[in-house]
């Protein structure tokens, strides 16, 4: 008997944008979890107490390195975790699986990307502890460009490690990335008020051009 | 007869100048089949290709009578199916339930609720309830085959392709596996590659031989014993002239080809006619 189209279930009429959402809440869910994740979070609240302790509250340079330099480490675990994550499938042997599954390489990518959401409410989280604490001691009180900076600084590293996952396709390039936001990021501490808005609009753009970047390289077509 | 859920006309895939398929025609309907063949035989290749995971080099195939080289069809197909691949790649730091449940986010299954039933009905089926908890680097190589078979029978697949999925599994798993295969396959189409006779003696309705990227055989578990009726002899001495000898458990030595002197006739077995099919190899080397 020759083959015949057999219509499809209707159940399993999905719009694979669908499964964004909850891909991204897995992925956002064990990116927070991820031991690094956590012991760089731990060194931020440490080096935050600490710079409540050196610094003249009123100092509006070290009020600038708190909102800067203690988010560097969180900034790089967070790239080089979602680097990790990106590069599971590559990683554990599983790229022949996922290339069996109706969601493409694309949409796991859109996953990753979405998932550095639940990065930002925790940055956002930081942030905001340490704008509290530095007001509750009568100090200085932020514009809102410094005060963003910091997570787009963790969207930006986010965005890295998953562009480097997807065109660079080796753990080692993480390491590569971590160098490159700390020769980026090296003019935050120092930056005046003024600068911010400028360092913001550079992270932001970067952040969607390496976001971009990781989209378009969908490697899940057929060899 | 049943619907043919596979249509394969001269499909042929090269690695560099090695052709691991050579003009491989094959009709599939629903039930079990099984492909035999000895390592290297194109069987994983044949898999991937049916998993859409791979594209032919040539030739014609179509799934559900859908294309999977058109992207469409090869998204509807993959809706449709169930790959448990050779190396299936686990997470080690997921648990089992994280692993299938991830999986299941893949194929799709959006509604947590939903999918959290489903992973845990699958996980069951496999007989995993009790582990699903569990990392996967802690479970045993026979668990883990456990759970790449959970993950691929999510959604109650209409096609379910199997490589190995036997391998490294204890008698009593691969009982339990025989149990679930047939269950499944009362309404669906199971492709399986393995290199226990024994499963598919036991399980396939259809054998397919594959060797050297060509398929020398195509038929029941007993047309491929057949192959070898007449001429599987029980014998106390290695037979001089047998294409293929080996001494059994009670100390008689099994040949097959031509008679040894005062030999007994015996039915052939599904591996006698493999072995009768594909043994070119040596005496020497298979019955020592």
């Amino acid at each position: 008997m020759s083959a015949r189209s057999i219509p499809l279930p209707a159940a399993s009429r999905q719009r694979p944008r669908a499964t964004v959402l909850p891909l991204a809440r897995l992925e956002g869910r064990r990116l927070l979890r991820h031991p690094l994740i956590l012991l760089a979070a731990a060194l931020l609240l440490a080096l935050d107490f600490l710079s409540i302790l050196f610094f003249d509250e009123t100092d509006a340079d070290g009020y600038a390195w708190s909102l800067s330099v203690p988010f560097m480490p969180f900034a790089a675990a967070l790239l080089v975790v979602v680097n990790l994550a990106a590069l599971r499938g590559v990683r554990d042997g599983a790229d022949e699986l996922y290339g069996s599954l109706p969601t493409t390489a694309r949409t796991r990518t859109a996953a990753h990307l979405v998932s550095l959401a639940w990065a930002l409410a925790a940055t956002a989280l930081l942030v905001a502890l340490s704008v509290l604490a530095s007001m509750s001691r009568g100090g200085h009180v932020p514009g809102i460009f410094p005060a963003i900076t910091a997570p787009a600084m963790i969207a930006l590293c986010g965005a890295l490690g998953l562009a480097l996952a997807r065109w660079l396709p080796h753990s080692a390039a993480s390491t590569i990335g971590v160098v490159g936001l700390f020769v980026l990021v090296n003019g935050a501490g120092s930056a005046s008020e003024s600068r911010w808005g400028l360092l913001l609009l550079a992270f932001v753009a970067l952040t969607i051009l390496f976001g971009a970047l990781a989209l378009l390289r969908d490697r899940s077509r057929l060899t | 007869m049943s619907v043919t859920a596979i249509e394969i006309v001269d499909v042929e895939k090269r690695f560099l100048r090695t052709y691991a398929l050579r003009s491989v025609s094959l009709d599939i309907g629903s039930g079990i089949t099984g492909f035999l063949g000895p390592n290297g035989a194109g069987k994983t290749t044949l898999l991937r290709i049916l998993a859409t995971v791979l594209a032919p080099d040539a030739g014609r195939l179509r799934l559900f009578g859908l294309d999977p080289a058109r992207t469409g069809d090869r998204l509807a197909i993959r809706r449709r199916l169930g790959y448990m691949p050779q190396e299936p790649g686990f997470h080690r730091h997921f648990t089992a339930f994280e692993f299938v449940d991830y999986v299941a986010i893949l194929k799709e299954m959006t509604d947590r609720r939903v999918r959290h039933d489903e992973v845990r009905r699958v996980l069951e089926l496999v007989g995993l309830e009790d582990v699903m908890g569990r990392k996967l680097k802690a479970l045993s190589g026979g668990m883990r085959r456990r759970v790449a078979l959970a993950q691929a029978l999510l959604g109650e697949p209409e096609l379910v392709v199997l490589d190995e999925p036997t391998a490294g599994l204890d008698p009593e798993q691969r009982l339990r596996f025989r149990e679930i295969v047939s269950v499944l396959a009362e309404r669906r189409t199971v492709v399986l590659s393995t290199h226990q006779t024994e499963d598919v003696a036991a399980l396939c309705e259809r054998v397919v031989v594959l060797n050297e990227g060509e398929i020398p055989f195509v038929g029941t578990p007993s047309e491929l014993a057949a192959l070898a009726r007449g001429a599987v002899w029980l014998a106390d001495e290695r037979g001089p002239a047998a294409q293929l000898s080996w001494r059994t458990g009670e100390g008689r030595h099994r040949n097959i080809g031509s008679a040894p002197e005062l030999a007994e006739l015996v039915e052939p077995t599904l591996e006698d006619g493999y072995l009768m099919l594909l043994g070119t190899r040596p005496r020497e080397e298979v019955g020592r």
